[in-house]
């Protein structure tokens, strides 16, 4: 699998993997990249390259690590992607599931109620999910920075390990969606609509585990290893 | 899926040289042992997917392997120096002057297979003791309580529903409440579903 460098051209990012497009944004950065390089349009838009080069390369190979090179890098860097990505699961996202899955159901006329199920199904995730995110914006993240800030005012009892939720619940909810549809549930409604449904669920599922493995892989060892330093 | 790369070998030089190889490229726990007594803290965990580098030389048919096998998914690389010996206990064998690349294929064959949950017992039908226990998986019992209704222990109940999920492809409670649901197993003129999941 091919790890990107910072002279790498730009555009080659999202040829290789389109996935990557709204990673990219997430970053500030704009489509019109001419044949630019990584580092140029990073520098372009006052980004750590290094930092972008490591959330790109995780996200492009599951198995690349860049251990040492994160472990340079302040958290704050990371909180700060960790939350635009949260946003960008709320505002966008969620929003066009829900959208997408109203649509569906609109489109059913009759023997529905296998979709009301899926329906029901779908919001009890959607509720997870959101709870988590809540969680980590208004105790993990704040714990984190003022970790960093502040690292003597923190209560040494409290360690990010209690803090940071599993991710497994999430996880295995949206592959059991996938699943319930593609298996087991009568096709009473329109194919398209649910084929779009189905390939932004599984879109979403990429983003969101790479998302959960950043924040158990990286953000929490990073963490614990300032929480060390302060607490011998 | 708890992973982890355990590498086996007398030969310090061989673990050093395996480690350097291999860290970095997988993002994944990699443990050295010196010698097959380190294996014995294996015997106590189970649910994991578990690849061991190893010298079969000294370590394919150690008892142990067994049990370990029994709780995990388990593959056996063997890292040998010589080419005419078979080892039937290694689910692969390379000799010593393999190119590393080849190595490590090898390893994220192995872990990829585990992200894509093709898991043998998919897609096989459910016995009437399942059904009945995903019946009241689904109605919300615990358990224990299951146990107590099927006159069955809770041990049996856990492993009815571990082939429940292995069969279905469905892990969530809720998600196994909507199959039944689907499928009619309970009654939903009787209870709401959506107070169900
Ligand atoms: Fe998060
Ligand atoms: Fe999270």
């Amino acid at each position: 699998m091919k790890i990107f460098n910072k002279n790498d051209k730009m555009v080659t990012l999202v040829r290789a993997n389109y996935h990557l497009l709204p990673v990219i944004s997430r970053f500030g950065i704009r489509l019109g990249f001419k044949d630019k390089t990584i580092e140029n349009i990073c520098e372009e838009n006052k980004i750590n390259t290094d930092f972008f080069l490591a959330i790109v390369n995780t996200f492009h190979n599951e198995n690349y690590f860049p251990e040492e090179q994160f472990l340079q890098f302040s958290p704050l860097l990371l909180v700060q992607y960790l939350r635009k990505t949260h946003r960008y699961y709320i505002e966008y996202e969620l929003p066009k599931m829900d959208n997408l899955l109203g649509q569906l159901k609109k489109s059913c006329s009759s023997g529905c109620k296998e979709l009301e199920v899926i329906d029901a199904f779908y919001k009890r995730y959607k509720t997870e999910l959101l709870n988590h995110i809540n969680d980590e914006e208004t105790r993990v993240f704040p714990y984190v920075l003022e970790l960093v800030n502040n690292p003597r005012s923190v209560d040494p009892n409290f360690s990010i390990l209690e803090y940071e939720k599993e991710h497994s619940n999430v996880e295995v909810q949206i592959n059991d969606l996938k699943n319930l549809i593609i298996k087991y549930m009568d096709p009473v409604y329109d194919e398209n609509i649910c084929n779009e449904f189905l390939i932004t669920l599984f879109r979403f599922e990429i983003d969101i585990n790479d998302h959960a493995r950043i924040e158990d892989t990286i953000l929490v060892p990073l963490v614990v290893s300032i929480e060390d330093k302060y607490r011998g | 899926m708890n992973r982890r790369i355990y590498i086996l070998h007398e030969s310090e030089i061989i673990q050093k040289g395996l480690l350097a190889i291999l860290k970095g490229k997988f993002n994944i726990e990699i443990i050295p042992f010196k010698d097959a007594d380190e294996l014995l803290s294996l015997q106590t965990v189970s649910e994991r997917r578990m690849l061991f580098i190893i010298d079969p030389d000294r370590f394919q048919h150690l008892k142990v392997w067994q049990n370990i096998k029994q709780r995990n998914t388990v593959k056996l690389i063997g890292l040998s120096n010589s080419a005419n010996q078979t080892y039937d206990s290694c689910d692969k064998v390379f000799l010593l002057n393999t190119a590393p690349g080849k190595i490590i294929n090898e390893i994220s064959g192995f872990f990829d297979n585990g992200n894509e949950s093709a898991n043998e017992h998919e897609g096989e039908e459910l016995s009437a003791r399942e059904k009945e226990v995903l019946k009241l998986v689904a109605l919300g019992h615990s358990n224990k309580i299951i146990a107590d209704k099927l006159f069955i222990s809770v041990h049996t109940v856990i492993s009815h529903r571990k082939n429940i999920t292995e069969k279905l492809g469905i892990k969530s409670i809720s998600g196994l409440t909507v199959y039944a649901i689907l499928n009619q197993l309970i009654d939903t003129d009787e209870i709401n579903p959506e107070d169900l999941i």
